[in-house]
């Protein structure tokens, strides 16, 4: 205001009284622009003072000659009043805009981080981020009630004050437990509720909000505001969409639990359903035939021809025999479903393996089989019992499929690190684009369902699940000239150098 | 001889006595592990069979307690699964084990086999031959077809330990602590070695043996028995 009114003596002195009364509102502008309204008026009654003292006859004085030059001045005071408030009003409601952009900002990111991030955890810090670009904060961090019913903190930040924390509650009271037990905040209307929750007058300057779906707390969060902050409505506002926000998040998190839930149940459902209408059908007929020839063994009548008993008798034994092997099988995918499986690795002689396998079959499967072992490869790390398994059902598989006077085929192929053995058949092959629906439980070639094959679809199923428990693979292909391949390739380099090694070392030693 | 039956199952229990009364065996039955150990200090049985999975006192336990005091053979039933099982039961003193289900015949050339290390328990055979393989303890003489086949100082050890225990399950802890000794017990490459060598020298088709066959995970059986 000197300033100006210097400059104006300085440069014009004795221009017009209109010319100068516009300057000085220039200066009332600025000031309502920048200062705000008080200052604004304050402006406008010291230039008022200052036209008058320097401008207008008689000078230096607060009198004023000229009646006309009074309404001038009167004039000047009433537009420098109106311009400075309206100025001051633009300003306050820049100000609004700004601070409400920024609000909006803030739930904007919020919203963003729940619908991006479905980690709960962290979608959860997020959003105490933008709590934290709403309200300056020392430290803040959220409370999660778990499943159990235990806290848990699963979002902190700035940890600079350590006393706001769950392990560090009022001497007297749990704000926390105040908060999750009556489902009303504390903090936000100063220091009622915390007589109530605490029992006592002093009290930080915290505010706890309870995180709530419907009518549940399932958290809480918990604000240590920075110093002295006016919270206004419009704050309060935001801040509880973010509260909105973090139980969104929560709530998410347990349904997406449930439907995982869900999810697994299905597969549980299609693999009982599967396996029930399997009891009925291939574990029946098996059944059926030995109930057959147990009651018509037990017939009173006429003594049976021996050759017809025995061959009764030998009908039944190798009946029990396939329920065994089909129970067998169904307890291991079930292990294998349930992820029971962990395989035992211990170096195994790969001819081991070939002859417990093949052991299982009796003397005209195995005149069948052609086995091609490369007698170099010495010890594989596999676990033995699973892999003799996988051996026996493969061969018993490609057995099966193709023609009596057919032959099949096993090769032992070793590798760079890793042994592949191939079943090869001259059956009917798999069926085109089907190849790797082989392996599904209980899945059945279409032509096969209701083919007198007995088989039940699980054979294969647990073979590649025991060869990827095993870090190795299985592949089906259709063979050249007709026939399936079945390929099965599994990781074997670090125990045999490290076997070998040993071997040698041993093998001195051994045979003295 | 007096074969004891240990098992929770009447069904079991009834065929088993059924099967081996057929096959001239006197057979006392017990339907727990309490009274196995009871009736088996009573009886004094020749063998034992010996189901593990028993509510109460389990085989486990049982054939712990009856290998204090007895030196009978215990043949346990385990289940499928159970390689695990079978090892512990075989470490714990038992003599063999069958897989349930399992046939009759099976059953008794088990029990030939672990009654033939009983009653053959000092004197020693001179010879062993079965098919085209015969072994010659006197002479340490091996031939397979009429050949004479050259095996090596150990690889006839474990040949002769394993014929002189023929059709019985074997462990590999076993076989390398009474061909190798005790020190080299878990030194279970050395045996693979062997068994692989053996069997090129002696089997007519190694990858299908007809005298050494595995026993997956637990050891190697001796079979002289027709398959």
């Amino acid at each position: 205001m000197a300033a100006m009114t210097a400059t104006i003596h300085l440069l014009h002195a004795g221009v017009s009284l209109a010319n100068v009364s516009m300057l000085y509102l220039l200066v009332v502008t600025g000031a309502a622009l920048f200062l705000g309204s008080f200052p604004a008026v304050v402006a406008s009654i010291l230039s008022f003072l200052a036209l008058d003292w320097f401008f207008v006859e008689p000078r230096y004085q607060l009198t004023v000659q000229d009646p006309a030059e009074w309404l001038a001045l009167c004039m000047f005071l009433l537009t420098a009043t109106v311009t400075g408030q309206l100025t001051a009003l633009l300003r306050a409601r820049a100000e609004e805009a700004q601070r409400s952009k920024s609000e909006t900002d803030a739930l904007a990111e919020a919203s963003w981080a729940v619908a991006s991030e479905l980690e709960r955890d962290r979608a959860l810090s997020r959003v105490l981020e933008q709590v934290a670009a709403v309200l300056e904060l020392e430290s803040a961090f959220i409370l999660v009630i778990e499943e159990d019913g235990k806290l848990n903190t699963v979002a902190r930040l700035d940890t600079t004050s350590p006393d706001l924390d769950r392990r560090d509650p009022g001497p007297r009271g749990d704000p926390v437990q105040f908060v999750i037990e009556n489902r009303r905040a504390i903090g936000w209307d100063g220091s009622k509720l915390w007589t109530k929750a605490l029992f006592q007058h002093e009290h930080p300057a915290a505010i706890y909000l309870p995180i709530m779906t419907e009518d549940r707390v399932v958290g809480v969060l918990c604000l240590n505001p920075r110093g002295e902050q006016e919270v206004t409505t419009n704050k309060r506002r935001v801040i509880d969409s973010l509260v909105n926000h973090a139980a969104l998040t929560i709530q998410r998190a347990k349904l997406m639990k449930v439907e995982a839930n869900a999810q697994a149940l299905a597969e549980a459902d299609r693999l009982k359903t599967a396996l029930l209408s399997m009891v009925s059908h291939d574990f029946r007929s098996p059944l059926t035939s030995i109930k057959a020839s147990v009651s018509g063994l037990l017939q009173e009548g006429a003594p049976w021809d021996p050759d017809m008993q025995r061959a009764l008798l030998q009908g039944i034994d190798e009946e029990t025999d396939r329920l065994n092997r089909m129970v067998g099988n169904i307890l291991d995918l079930s292990r294998l479903e349930a992820g029971a499986w962990q395989p035992r690795r211990e170096p195994t002689a790969m001819a081991d393996l070939l002859s417990a396998a093949l052991d299982s079959f009796d003397s005209l499967d195995n005149a069948r089989i052609q086995v091609d072992l490369d007698r170099t490869i010495a010890d594989v790390s596999v676990d033995s019992v699973q892999m003799v398994q996988v051996l026996r059902n493969l061969l018993e598989n490609a057995l099966k499929y193709s023609p009596l006077d057919t032959q099949v085929e096993l090769k032992v192929l070793p590798a760079n690190g890793s042994m592949t053995i191939e079943v090869l058949d001259r059956g009917p092959g798999l069926p085109k684009g089907e190849e790797s629906h082989v392996f599904e439980a209980f899945y059945r070639a279409p032509e096969l369902k209701e083919s007198s094959v007995p088989g039940i679809g699980i054979g294969l199923a647990l073979c590649q699940g025991l060869i990827e428990a095993h870090g190795g693979k299985l592949d089906a292909y259709n063979r050249d000239g007709g026939g399936a391949v079945f390929r099965l390739t599994i990781p074997t380099q670090s125990a045999t150098t490290r076997e070998t090694t040993e071997a040698k070392k041993h093998e001195s030693a051994s045979d003295r | 001889m007096k074969v004891l039956v240990i098992d929770d199952e009447p069904q079991i229990r009834r065929a088993l006595r059924a099967g081996l009364e057929r096959n001239n065996y006197q057979v006392v039955l017990a339907a727990s592990g309490e009274e196995g150990l009871d009736v088996a200090a009573l009886e004094n049985p020749d063998l034992v069979i010996l189901d593990l999975a028993m509510p109460g006192l389990d085989g486990f336990e049982v054939c712990r307690q009856l290998r204090d005091w007895a030196k009978f053979p215990i043949i346990v039933l385990s289940v499928r699964e159970g390689e695990d099982d079978k090892i512990q039961a075989l470490d714990l003193g038992a003599d063999d084990y069958l897989t349930k289900p399992f046939g009759m015949r099976e059953l008794l050339a088990r029990m030939r086999a672990v009654l033939r290390r009983v009653t053959s328990n000092g004197e020693e055979e001179a010879s062993f031959s079965c098919e085209d393989l015969t072994i010659d303890f006197a002479h340490r003489l091996v031939t397979v077809a009429g050949l004479e086949i050259h095996l090596t100082p150990k690889e006839y050890d474990l040949l002769r330990y394993m014929a002189l225990n023929e059709n019985r399950v074997l462990t590999h802890r076993q076989l390398l602590s009474k061909v190798w000794g005790p020190e080299y017990m878990d030194d279970t490459h050395t045996l693979r070695v062997h068994i692989a060598n053996l069997r090129t020298k002696i089997e007519k088709h190694p990858e299908r043996p007809r005298f050494i066959h595995t026993e997956t995970r637990v050891g190697y059986r001796f079979r002289t028995d027709s398959a």
